[in-house]
């Protein structure tokens, strides 16, 4: 396959445009603009090549140094310390289904609705439902109420609570 | 995180190009090996694109994406491009004639290939152990997306529900292929999936290189070609589990080969192009959007010859979004909310007191060095010399497809009532809805600055000074700098010298043996009983070790993500060798440190 050349549309050298000592005038301003183009990025990709690396390298050593947890789950503003998370997870079998549910005090909680969005992800191949007869609950802010008919498995003491309906 | 899941990933990003390959060979992109070595890049994102198309559409008729569709899938794919190419009558591909001897490079050349080859490598150390714990997206819906497609094969609508509401009808074309990435590796691997984007950004790099460095320059094409990579808004972005990125080199290598096929009007090129424009849709929503662009930039600089090219022009666009429409129906149908702005397609003008913010934002946003750096002043500036060299296609392509561009974000922000005007990418997407647009023009920069160059009259011969001679003279031992620089980089960071001073040492693979704690004399010691999965599974090595006539077992989660059944407080190894004699006949327990309370 041949590769293209250069366009010929618009040769400054051809007779239809102005005359020729104006023609090497605007030349000469045109390749003095690419001469300044292309300096100015290779100066600036120079320069910021060694930030780059730095934040990569930084990254890098930061990524190796973290342990399970950072790896696996959000900021706490989403997840709380994930202690609750990890319990869900390895009390669910794979196959489970879960509710999420929202109290009356779920707003003095501090969890955000991302909470409920990164559960649905975090404990794949497990379904999050609004379904009632999922038996497994995720409860934010639950009142003594709710509470009473799960058997809880484990919480954070913030309002996040993982049980099982009581059959 | 392991050897084993980089591994898988490199061989499936083999197998995609090798499908996108058979593809491009049968459009006619190439003739020789030669040909597809230079063309690599473009044959493997064709690949990303095609595999995004046809899994899309058997996600929608309702067939599972598994390892063994997708398999047969990208089969069909490749003997599609071969079928189409022996019908075509292109001859089998052949070694060229010549000999292929390395090309000579210049040494200021030579610099920046080597810093865009370190650039890579650092890019590879910083995405291998990445957390998606920052990349709100990416755990909120990407990797779910494809989770969801590696564990069950499909989409149902109960999972698609449950994600964030503005997202559920996003095209599904990304996660798919990261469905099939997580198949490659043996697991739901969100950390190794990083990696993924940097075979995305290998390939795009390659594909730019394929596609500029036959028509430009290396001393223009190179120093541009690292600016771009380094600019800090992509350097943040390049690993990041979103689609903002891939749809960015999809959209960026098609606008390129559009503004290609209108100067040299070889098919293969526009009948690529219109793969990845479908891609781009099926991408993210905003390519729907930035695929106008392109495609109204294409009718403007062809408008001189619209009689031969719009019609071609127009069937390629049609034909790259109905290849996208059975996923909008299939959303549809399913009852998932429009992916449309908040105040619909024509609502905008309900809300005119938006506008002129929403532009002032974008146009801000747009020249914002800190984000950009000199990136789209250089465009502006080598539109201005294009234009003065006269090279009115190519010109009126950059131009209508910027202005395009900036009129697009802008209405995407207007119309999208609940954003406010702020450049917080937490409140606005305005920097990543312009991401992609900068990336395009970033890439016709140098078709712009080679075509004014060329263009322009000879200035009068001179003597270049000698150490301007020693810079630009071409050799094949330049090619030293960049071995020594691909060597010295992952040199550097094994032995700890580096900018950040940091320790050094060989790549770690953490895995869940990193919670096993060795003993160490003189501290206390725990009998570990055995690790588990799950909290039933420990219960049942709970209950086998208290048979075996151990006492006072524990469960304990171990901080890899497993289930330590132990005895604890035991004060030396002594101590714990009559129990380890107790349980030894039923079970196999080991001797660890005991970090203590």
């Amino acid at each position: 396959m041949a590769a293209d050349h250069p366009a010929t549309e618009g040769d400054l050298r051809s007779p239809s445009v102005p005359p020729l000592e104006t023609a090497r005038l605007v030349g000469f301003a045109v390749r003095a603009g690419v001469i300044l183009c292309v300096g100015a990025a290779a100066l600036a990709g120079v320069i910021k090549l060694d930030d780059t690396l730095g934040v990569y390298d930084s990254a890098a050593d930061r990524n190796a140094s973290t342990g399970y947890r950072e790896r696996a789950h959000p900021q706490p503003v989403v997840a709380g310390s994930g202690k609750v998370l990890e319990d869900a997870r390895l009390w669910m079998p794979e196959d489970a289904a879960y509710r999420v549910v929202r109290g009356r005090r779920y707003a003095e909680t501090g969890y955000s609705y991302w909470a409920q969005y990164f559960l649905n992800g975090f404990l794949l191949p497990r379904r999050q439902t609004t379904s009632e007869e999922a038996r497994w609950v995720f409860c934010f802010g639950c009142g003594a109420a709710t509470l009473g008919r799960l058997r809880v498995f484990s919480g954070e003491g913030d309002g996040l609570v993982f049980g099982k309906v009581r059959s | 995180m392991t050897l084993r899941a980089i591994g898988g990933l490199a061989a499936y990003n083999i197998l995609v190009f090798g499908i996108g390959s058979g593809l491009l060979w049968g459009l006619g992109g190439w003739r020789s090996w030669t040909d597809l070595l230079r063309l690599a890049g473009v044959a493997y994102l064709l690949g990303l694109a095609a595999m995004m198309i046809v899994l899309t559409l058997e996600l929608v008729v309702g067939i599972p994406v598994t390892l063994a569709t997708a398999a047969v899938s990208g089969a069909a794919i490749f003997l599609a491009g071969g079928g189409i190419g022996v019908l075509r009558g292109h001859p089998r591909p052949t070694l060229p004639s010549f000999r292929w001897r390395v090309p000579r490079i210049s040494l200021f050349v030579a610099l920046f290939v080597a810093a865009i080859v370190v650039f890579l490598e650092a890019l590879f150390r910083a995405g291998r152990l990445a957390s998606i714990g920052l990349e709100w997206d990416g755990w909120a819906f990407w990797v779910p997306k494809a989770k969801a497609l590696y564990f069950s094969g499909e989409l149902d609508t109960e999972f698609l529900f449950a994600l964030p509401p503005w997202t559920p009808s996003y095209p599904p074309g990304l996660p798919v292929l990261h469905g099939l990435a997580f198949h490659a590796m043996g697991s739901a691997d969100s950390v190794t999936l990083h990696l993924q984007y940097w075979f995305y950004a290998v390939g795009f790099v390659a594909a730019v290189v394929g596609l500029i460095a036959p028509r430009v320059r290396p001393a223009i094409l190179f120093p541009l070609l690292l600016v771009v990579l380094v600019t800090p808004s992509l350097v943040y972005q390049l690993v990041s589990v979103n689609a903002d990125v891939p749809l960015a080199y999809l959209v960026g290598i098609a606008a390129l080969l559009v503004v290609l096929w209108l100067e040299e009007r070889q098919e293969w090129q526009l009948a690529t192009a219109t793969v990845l424009l479908s891609g781009a849709i099926l991408t993210k929503r905003e390519g729907l959007l930035l695929v106008a662009c392109v495609v109204l930039a294409g009718f403007a600089a062809s408008f001189r010859e619209r009689r031969a090219l719009w019609p071609r022009l127009a069937v390629a666009a049609v034909v790259a979004f109905a290849i996208t429409l059975p996923w909008r129906f299939w959303f549809t149908a399913k009852g998932l909310p429009s992916d449309g702005p908040t105040s619909g397609y024509l609502g905008a003008f309900g809300y005119l007191e938006r506008a002129w913010p929403a532009f002032e934002l974008v146009v801000t946003t747009f020249f914002d060095r800190e984000l950009w750096l000199v990136v789209p002043i250089l465009a502006g500036v080598a539109l201005g010399l294009a234009v003065v060299a006269r090279a009115w296609r190519l010109s009126a392509f950059t131009a209508v497809f910027a202005g395009a561009a900036l009129a697009a974000a802008t209405w995407a922000i207007w119309a999208n009532t609940a954003l406010s005007f702020t450049p917080d990418n937490a409140d606005n997407p305005v920097v990543r809805l312009l991401g992609t647009p900068i990336l395009v023009l970033a890439l016709l920069t140098p078709l712009l600055l080679e075509r004014a160059w060329a263009t322009a009259p000879r200035v009068p011969s001179y003597t270049p000074a000698r150490w301007w001679r020693w810079l630009v003279s071409r050799s094949r031992l330049a090619w030293a700098i960049v071995i020594v620089a691909a060597l010295g980089y992952p040199g550097s960071a094994i032995v700890g010298y580096s900018g950040q001073t940091l320790p050094g040492g060989l790549p770690r693979f953490p895995s869940a043996a990193d919670c096993v704690v060795p003993t160490v004399p003189g501290r206390g010691v725990r009998l570990v009983v055995g690790y588990a999965g799950s909290y039933p599974d420990a219960q049942i090595l709970r209950e086998r070790a208290r048979d075996a006539g151990l006492a006072n077992i524990e469960v304990g989660r171990d901080g890899c993500g497993r289930l330590r059944v132990f005895v604890d407080d035991l004060t030396s190894i002594a101590a714990s060798r009559s129990r380890l004699a107790e349980a030894a006949t039923e079970l196999e327990p080991t001797v660890e440190l005991d970090p203590g309370p």
